[in-house]
């Protein structure tokens, strides 16, 4: 939790976000055995007292692994997950897909009010 | 669909289904030419695409490893992904953005416009731009290409307010929603754009163009087509006479299969075209097929690429709404007192959220990163898409230690960036980063390289034998009866995106190719 918290810090994103992070990754490592080997050193390799330091001392630590394969594995699963969860989608304001619901063209595609709008010999019609 | 028998030597072997094999499927099968279609991946439908960015990802995505090597970003960020291309029935014209710009005039004679650059192995195009371009009008009246032909123009989203007002305060005049093979209306039994946003993972209208739901099941239509998907090419076979007479391919089961064939065409892009060329050494050909000259694979280009990304005050939510609508066309212009050849677009682009964080800020993690999230309902997109220089030495091998899951040594990539395409690079970022800020961006953050979508110039047409692998019309040098039909054949990269120019190039080399057998000449 501390190392998804210090890769990814959005405060006040809740932990539940975190913990599906935390799952999935836990899940990878029980259908892979290397994948288990390479989590378990590399969070040993952290030290005893990671998750309970400061943020500034985990950045430090985890700086010093970047280049690592464990390191590279936990950042790509962090984001991938993290930034997928429905309470994610929440607090960034993300819509996610709108197919099913009729897209964005009658939903705010071009509802941006704070810039001029385009002359329509530059953009096109909006289809009635 | 047509049932081809394996023995049948008098059908055209296709291999690859995307914008040059798809369309010249269907352009040989109108004519009444018997057509076998090999196709690596597996068939998805509007029905069957994710809506879920990461297993849409996983469903469409050329995915069977490479390796990487030379100076280039994606060695570090993406060391088994040098290329997001497709492994699916219609190629990557199902995960493609729709943006068809034209290659320009100048862009064509790289060579005469550009003269002797240190470094660069640029050559002009065997082709001239009045026959070129009669072959573009037929494929934007195919496409159904906006602001073409009458067609009206994509309407402004979002994300384009932001380019459009920066572009216009620096004062760019060529500034619109680009030239998208995109239907804002229905038209050629395709759908039209709910301004969705989903273009990448699949366009469940089907307002987009793809050779899935547009040629290919036209083809089919024509009872000449026997579409073979999850056939994975192998190897190319010859005669003593050294032209082609069939193709060796795993079928889905991975039993090995062998196809005669009349005239193979190779259509793989181009990574796997020059890979599959290799593979196929023989006594005859023993640096690979049509490889006397020693240019297969080499030239490899890829675009200048990178996101440049403007957080502001206010909300943008550029995730609504199509990808690449919007376009800056005044750097595409030859000026070397800029500091480089060439020329670049700026093209919009947003990525969903679970795509952000890896694809756009591919290093990031920690409280910075962080950061540049947290504004994520308040960011506007912009792409480089700029003219890359071929060198010699940027090339596809085969790797000597890894293989694939057949057993085959999988595909190696070098590129080395020239001195040209970094100035460029510098010179779109600096002008993309004065855009957002003359409105006032809170901040402008910028990626590196990303893996290519455009890949081209690896069996590269040239009108001297030397120079290249194919002549004018895409046909082996050495081998009258072998095609090259996809990005591999471009000649040098020009700053389009590469799509409409590979219809066009397929839609000419049907033409060819049927008045060749005509003739009896193949």
């Amino acid at each position: 939790m501390a190392a998804t918290r210090t890769i990814a810090p959005h405060d006040k994103l809740e932990d539940a976000a975190y913990a599906i992070v935390i799952r999935a990754i836990d899940a990878a490592a029980a259908k892979d055995g290397s994948l288990r080997k390479q989590l378990e050193e590399g969070i040993a390799g952290l030290g005893a007292g990671f998750a309970k330091a400061p943020e500034s001392a985990r950045v430090e630590a985890l700086k010093r692994v970047e280049s690592s394969a464990f390191f590279q594995n936990l950042r790509g699963q962090t984001l991938l997950v993290l930034y997928s969860t429905p309470m994610a989608y929440a607090h960034f304001g993300y819509e996610g897909e709108a197919f099913s619901k009729g897209g964005y063209l009658f939903r705010g595609f071009n509802d941006l009010r704070w810039l001029p709008d385009v002359p329509l010999a530059d953009g096109g019609p909006v289809p009635a | 669909m047509a049932r081809i028998e394996q023995s049948d030597g008098g059908a055209v072997v296709i291999i690859g289904s995307g914008a040059g094999g798809g369309t010249l499927a269907h352009e040989l099968t109108r004519r009444g030419i018997k057509v076998v279609l090999l196709e690596a991946g597996q068939r998805q439908s509007l029905a069957s695409f994710s809506q879920n960015p990461g297993e849409a990802f996983g469903q469409l995505t050329w995915l069977d490893p490479r390796t990487q090597s030379g100076d280039w970003d994606p060695v570090k960020s993406y060391p088994t992904l040098p290329a997001w291309i497709c492994k699916t029935v219609g190629g990557t014209t199902v995960h493609w953005t729709g943006a068809t710009p034209r290659i320009r005039p100048w862009e064509i004679r790289a060579r005469s416009t550009y003269g002797d650059v240190p470094g660069a192995s640029l050559i002009d195009w065997p082709i001239s731009y009045a026959e070129l371009k009669s072959y573009y009008q037929l494929a934007e009246r195919r496409l159904l290409v906006t602001r073409r032909n009458g067609n009206p123009g994509m309407p402004a989203s979002n994300n384009f307010k932001v380019m459009y007002a920066g572009a216009k305060k620096v004062g760019y005049k060529r500034v619109h929603t680009n030239y998208m093979a995109i239907n804002t209306r229905p038209g050629d039994g395709r759908g039209f754009c709910i301004q969705q946003g989903f273009c990448v993972q699949g366009c469940k209208t089907g307002a987009k163009w793809s050779t899935l739901y547009t040629e290919i099941p036209r083809a089919e239509a024509t009872g000449n087509l026997d579409l073979r998907s999850g056939c994975m090419a192998t190897r190319i076979e010859h005669g003593d006479d050294g032209r082609v007479t069939g193709v060796v391919y795993r079928d889905s089961e991975g039993h090995e299969q062998r196809q005669k064939a009349r005239v193979v065409c190779v259509a793989g892009n181009a990574i796997e075209t020059p890979r599959l060329l290799l593979l196929s050494e023989s006594a005859k050909f023993p640096h690979g097929l049509a490889n006397s000259a020693g240019q297969v694979g080499r030239n490899y280009c890829h675009h200048i690429n990178g996101f440049i990304w403007g957080t502001f005050n206010q909300p943008v939510r550029f995730w609504r709404g199509v990808v690449l609508g919007g376009i800056v066309e005044d750097e595409t212009v030859n000026e070397p007192k800029r500091g480089f050849f060439g020329g670049y677009h700026l093209e919009l682009v947003s990525l969903d959220l679970p795509t952000l964080p890896s694809v756009g800020l591919p290093y990031g993690w920690g409280r910075d990163f962080a950061s540049i999230i947290d504004d994520y309902r308040n960011m506007a997109g912009m792409f480089i898409n700029g003219e890359d220089f071929p060198q010699a030495n940027n090339r596809i091998t085969l790797d000597p230690k890894v293989k694939d899951a057949n057993g085959l040594p999988v595909a190696h990539v070098h590129v080395d960036e020239h001195a040209n395409d970094r100035a460029m690079r510098q010179h779109a970022r600096t002008q993309g980063t004065r855009m957002y800020e003359s409105i006032g961006a809170k901040r402008v953050v910028l990626s590196p390289t990303t893996p290519a979508t455009h890949n081209m110039c690896t069996a590269r047409m040239s009108a001297n034998p030397s120079d290249g692998v194919a002549n004018a019309h895409g046909q082996a040098h050495e081998v009258p009866n072998l095609f090259i039909s996809d990005g591999s054949a471009f000649s040098t990269p020009g700053s389009a995106n590469p799509t409409l120019t590979i219809v066009a190039l397929a839609l000419r080399q049907a033409d060819y190719i049927n008045r060749q057998m005509t003739a009896r000449n193949l």
